[in-house]
């Protein structure tokens, strides 16, 4: 008898369960489309934040440059220092500074801010009153010394304290935490812009000397909040990833965390087979027949391989044209199949007569309910290892999964083939150690019994 | 000739010996059955036959050859009807039988061939795309009776191939053993269900613990209870003084009773009921039924082991 006889055999046994088909093709179908629409947040996909509205509550009183600044100067060392002439180009300087028009024009008013959070100007009461309504995200509340502290912290040495408090709307739970985070952002830049002018006046004063040439204080003060500014300003959400590689998407990764999770029960599946085939007595009826035990445990291996493969592909061509994943270069993507498909098929040998020699179909259910999650834990199928602890990172190439995984990403970020050498040699030598236990094990301790129900009675007796 | 010699086999699996010292030879064309109950050691003296179990004593000669130093000279002329429905239930008929074709070296046209032709035989062919799953126990039954003759064996063992099924089928089956039979192969038949033997072989071993307690013809088997009949008499009602009665007529060797069911063993069956009705008449008891059991293989096999085949 020809392996090919049992492989088309098993082949046709297994494509005919439709649970078998359940697990290994429609389970990871489903669950795939699940996880990368839940957690696309996770990745850096595009942005898929509903747009918000805020409201902004002016609790100051008008003020324009000079008289912030004369309040803030008068009566203390910097004003004092500062030759009166200086002082006044610093005032001009500063009036032509609009702290509203920064806050409200270039920062909120950014193309970036406008296209996730846009904002009304209102009072505490209407804006208290569209909280309730839940028409708004949240309340930016601009304190009293919202100009004077900006104008301060801007232009002289002195640090006011600016809080912005923001009130939270309870009944949404993404869009407020985003209008905290802009806050927060705003209030960071400030910061950033206070730090580099006060370094530049340091840096000026000490270069230049203390009575001498203060005329030039102004213009570097305003050259420092200019550059802060302009730097901070930009607000972008593109990404970019190492070595010029593709972005990895929640869909492409869960596309891959998923197929590589049921490629191992596509293993545990096979390794119910061959007790499967001693339990119903067809093994054994093969061997009456002279047809050997390596050749019934070869047809398992390449029942195993071609499953995996018949998985792979169609979970491949389920994500590129529903998902529009893009799974990289074809070459590429056919050898890391290969090769995965071979390790696959080796663990489920493995696990196969592991069941078979123990005759207990517990033990490939250990495999599937414990053994599988722990593994696709570990090897990323759930949540990427990247964000686990080091520890478990460092165990995450130890798993079949988890190295197949590691694999097809650098397939689709367009790793070189010199990159996935690593993996491809991993992946042929687990096949090859689990493939070898499983032989040394089938050859000593996978006798042919033959138990039948009078044989087992005598033997119980 | 011999087909098959079979030589103080011995099998044990740990302290318990399964098979004791077996010895048996199977002429080339004949049935030959082996009786026994469950437990007896038929299916492990079989497993060795079709070389899935090494013998721990003795030999088995195939056409003169050792099969355990060479069991390909067995293999493929031994077609093994196991007593599970070693199939593919959720495969057709038709893929069954040719997987099975393909186990024994059968391919192309040979193969599709024979498959016709052996469902036929089982009475199966109309219904060879379905899947197994969906067959009745007797079908089940003969595909796997099927899948055992592919490759025309010489010699075919079955192994309690008629268990779980309705008496259609069971008939049906026998019937098949019988034309296989005719057609020159030789059968070795393993029941617990003694018409079956009695119908099918002639020469006939029963076994037991291990052992066989006796080899022959059914009539040398029944020979051995030396003609003892039984004569079952239903009364009205039993005392004690009919049973004293009952046992005091020439020629009765022991009186069983229970309820008012008597039965009572002797060698002489025909002036014996009509002593035993006189005795009834005497004491004024109603007879409702009278029944004469001759002896049969049941019959050898309590009396060998003091025990019913089935227990």
């Amino acid at each position: 008898m020809k392996i090919s006889n049992i492989l088309i055999r098993d082949l046709k046994v297994l494509l005919s369960d439709k649970k078998t088909l359940a697990t290994i093709l429609l389970m990871p179908i489903i669950l795939t489309s699940i996880l990368s629409f839940a957690l696309s947040g996770v990745f850096g996909d595009d942005p898929q934040i509903p747009s918000f509205q805020v409201s902004v509550v002016k609790n100051y009183e008008s003020m324009t440059a000079e008289m912030a600044l004369d309040d803030a100067l008068n009566g203390n060392l910097f004003g004092d220092f500062l030759p009166d002439e200086t002082l006044e180009t610093l005032k001009s300087n500063a009036s032509q500074t609009d702290i509203e028009a920064i806050f409200f024009n270039d920062f909120l008013g950014h193309e970036d801010i406008k296209a996730m959070m846009t904002y009304s100007i209102d009072t505490m009461d209407q804006a208290k009153q569209k909280l309730k309504d839940n028409e708004t995200s949240a309340i930016i509340v601009l304190p009293e010394n919202f100009l004077k502290a900006s104008y301060t912290n801007m232009f002289t040495t002195y640090h006011s304290g600016l809080e912005i408090e923001v009130i939270r709307n309870p009944e949404r739970s993404i869009t407020p935490s985003i209008a905290v985070s802009i806050v927060e952002g705003y209030l960071d830049r400030m910061a950033a812009t206070n730090i580099r002018k006060n370094i530049a006046i340091e840096t000026y004063i000490g270069q230049v000397g203390s009575e001498q040439n203060q005329d030039g204080l102004d213009q570097t003060i305003q050259n420092s909040i200019e550059t802060t500014m302009n730097a901070n300003l930009q607000v972008s959400f593109d990404d970019e990833t190492a070595k010029g590689q593709d972005l990895v998407t929640s869909k492409s990764y869960y596309s891959v965390s998923m197929l590589t999770l049921f490629l191992l029960f596509s293993a545990g599946r096979g390794s119910y087979m061959l007790l499967e085939e001693k339990r119903e007595f067809t093994y054994q009826r093969m061997l009456t027949a002279g047809v050997t035990k390596w050749k019934i445990l070869a047809g398992k291996f390449f029942v195993i391989f071609c499953i995996v493969i018949i998985q792979l592909t169609t979970l491949i061509l389920f994500s590129t044209f529903v998902l529009g994943v893009s799974w990289g270069p074809v070459g590429q993507l056919i050898l890391v199949s290969a090769f995965t498909a071979f390790g696959v098929a080796g663990l489920g040998s493995l696990l196969g007569v592991i069941t078979f020699v123990s005759e207990k179909t517990r033990v490939a259910g250990l495999f599937e309910s414990v053994i599988f999650q722990v593994m696709g834990l570990i090897g990323g199928a759930y949540i990427p290892v990247e964000v686990l602890p080091d520890e478990i990172q460092l165990l995450s190439k130890i798993p079949i999964n988890g190295l197949a995984l590691k694999a097809f990403l650098g397939v689709m970020t367009g790793s070189s083939l010199n990159d996935l050498t690593e993996y491809v040699i991993l992946l042929l030598a687990n096949g090859l150690i689990f493939g070898g236990i499983a032989i040394y094990l089938m050859g000593r301790k996978g006798e042919n019994k033959h138990v039948s129900s009078d044989q087992a009675q005598v033997v119980g007796a | 000739m011999a087909i098959l010699e079979v030589k103080g086999l011995v099998k044990s699996y740990g302290k318990l010996k399964a098979v004791d010292g077996i010895s048996f030879t199977v002429e080339e064309g004949e049935i030959i059955g082996l009786l026994g109950p469950n437990g007896a050691g038929k299916s492990t003296t079989i497993s060795m036959i079709s070389t899935l179990l090494k013998p721990d004593g003795g030999e088995i000669l195939y056409k003169g050859t050792d099969i355990v130093k060479n069991p390909k000279s067995i293999q493929k002329e031994l077609g093994i009807v196991p007593q599970e429905i070693a199939l593919y239930p959720t495969l057709s008929g038709y893929d069954n039988l040719k997987f099975w074709g393909q186990a024994y070296g059968l391919s192309g046209e040979k193969l599709k061939s024979r498959i016709l032709e052996v469902s036929k035989i089982i009475g199966i062919d109309e219904r060879l795309k379905d899947k197994v799953d969906n067959y009745s126990g007797g079908m089940k039954r003969r595909l796997n009776i099927g899948a055992a003759l592919l490759h025309e064996p010489k010699l075919l063992i079955m192994d309690e191939p008629t268990v779980g099924i309705d008496p259609q089928s069971r008939n049906h089956i026998l019937d098949t053993v019988l034309e296989l039979n005719k057609s020159g192969m030789t059968i070795v038949y393993t029941s617990h269900y003694m018409e079956e033997v009695e119908y099918l072989c002639r020469n006939i071993h029963i076994m037991d613990m291990g052992h066989v307690i006796a080899s022959g013809t059914q009539d040398e088997l029944v020979d051995i209870v030396e003609g003892q009949r039984q004569i079952i008499f239903q009364f009205e009602s039993t005392g004690q003084a009919l049973l004293k009665d009952l046992k005091e007529i020439q020629g009765v060797d022991k009186v069983e009773h229970s309820d008012s069911k008597v039965t009572l063993h002797t060698k002489n069956g025909k002036t014996l009921i009509q002593d035993a009705l006189n005795v009834a008449m005497q004491l004024n008891v109603s007879v409702e039924s009278v029944e004469v059991i001759k002896p049969n293989l049941e019959s050898v096999f309590l009396h060998l082991t003091g025990k019913d085949l089935r227990d």
